[in-house]
């Protein structure tokens, strides 16, 4: 069984509602309603805070997703809702067709 | 020469259902730490693990082991995952075609003077060698558009040249 602490905090009064109204739609008590807030927020902080850092080159999009404990593929959907696009320019896109042309092409697969 | 291909590109070539056509056509490497990143979408039964899983036990992709003490020193110098590390140091030691869109990936790429490659590419490729026709390839870049993964602009030029190279 996981070892379980006691935390006090202060909490402004809106937060304890928001404690409190998720308990009533849940049908759970306010500990539980307290602890799944806590792990929610933590996993959207986390993905807030990767999203962030693989868009400004701080990043690969699978150590993202390492960190917040999520798939890969799940990491990219993130990633898209924020609007981050790849980085890959029309150059470059004409490069890499040059590339396949030479060497694929020209090989027995 | 052969294709060593990231979990992004694995990802977004499913989705634009060429992975199986590309598996076949040419010789396709997952280093097995891409392989283990894409298998943790199993249990969600992602059809990227899935596909991958069934390409693998088909033999149509081939598993390789990549040098430890490199893959650590590139995951370090670009704070990179255990899988797209092991993408760039295979295309550094075997001189591999790599195939990634992720920003990281291509940045290390291009530091490393590796000869890269992305999706868009692949399938444009793929219908220029007659693998797959029109409409293949024009419905795989429409899903690939619809994913928002890649600029526009780079998605329509795609598509003018696959217009352009159809008859």
């Amino acid at each position: 069984m996981t070892e379980v602490e006691f935390l006090g905090a202060r909490l402004e009064r809106d937060i304890l509602t928001m404690v409190e109204d998720t308990a009533k739609e849940e049908h759970v008590d306010k500990t539980k309603a307290l602890k799944d807030l806590i792990i929610l927020g933590r996993k959207q902080f986390l993905i807030k805070k990767y999203v962030n850092l693989y868009r400004d080159g701080g990043c690969s999009i699978d150590k993202a997703a390492e960190r917040c404990k999520i798939t890969v593929s799940e990491m990219m959907k993130e990633a898209s809702k924020e609007g981050i696009k790849s980085s890959e320019t029309i150059e470059e896109y004409r490069n890499g067709l040059e590339l396949l042309k030479r060497t694929l092409n020209n090989s027995a697969f | 020469m052969k294709i060593i291909i990231d979990s992004c590109s694995v990802i977004l070539l499913t989705k634009a259902t060429v992975l199986e056509k590309l598996s076949g056509s040419y010789n396709i490497l997952i280093p097995i730490e891409v392989y283990n990143e894409v298998l943790k979408g199993k249990e969600k039964m992602l059809k990227d693990a899935l596909l991958v899983e069934k390409l693998k036990n088909e033999n149509k992709i081939s598993l390789i082991n990549i040098d430890k003490k490199l893959k650590k020193k590139i995951m370090q110098d670009f704070n990179m995952g255990e899988g797209e590390s092991s993408v760039i140091a295979g295309g550094i030691r075997n001189n591999n075609l790599v195939a990634t869109d992720n920003r990281q990936g291509r940045k290390a790429a291009e530091i490393n003077s590796l000869q890269l490659i992305g999706s868009i590419e692949i399938v444009v490729n793929l219908f220029r060698k007659r693998k797959i026709d029109y409409e293949k390839a024009y419905q795989s870049l429409k899903l690939l558009k619809e994913e928002g993964w890649f600029d526009n602009n780079l998605i329509e030029k795609a598509m003018e040249d696959i217009e352009n190279d159809r008859s």
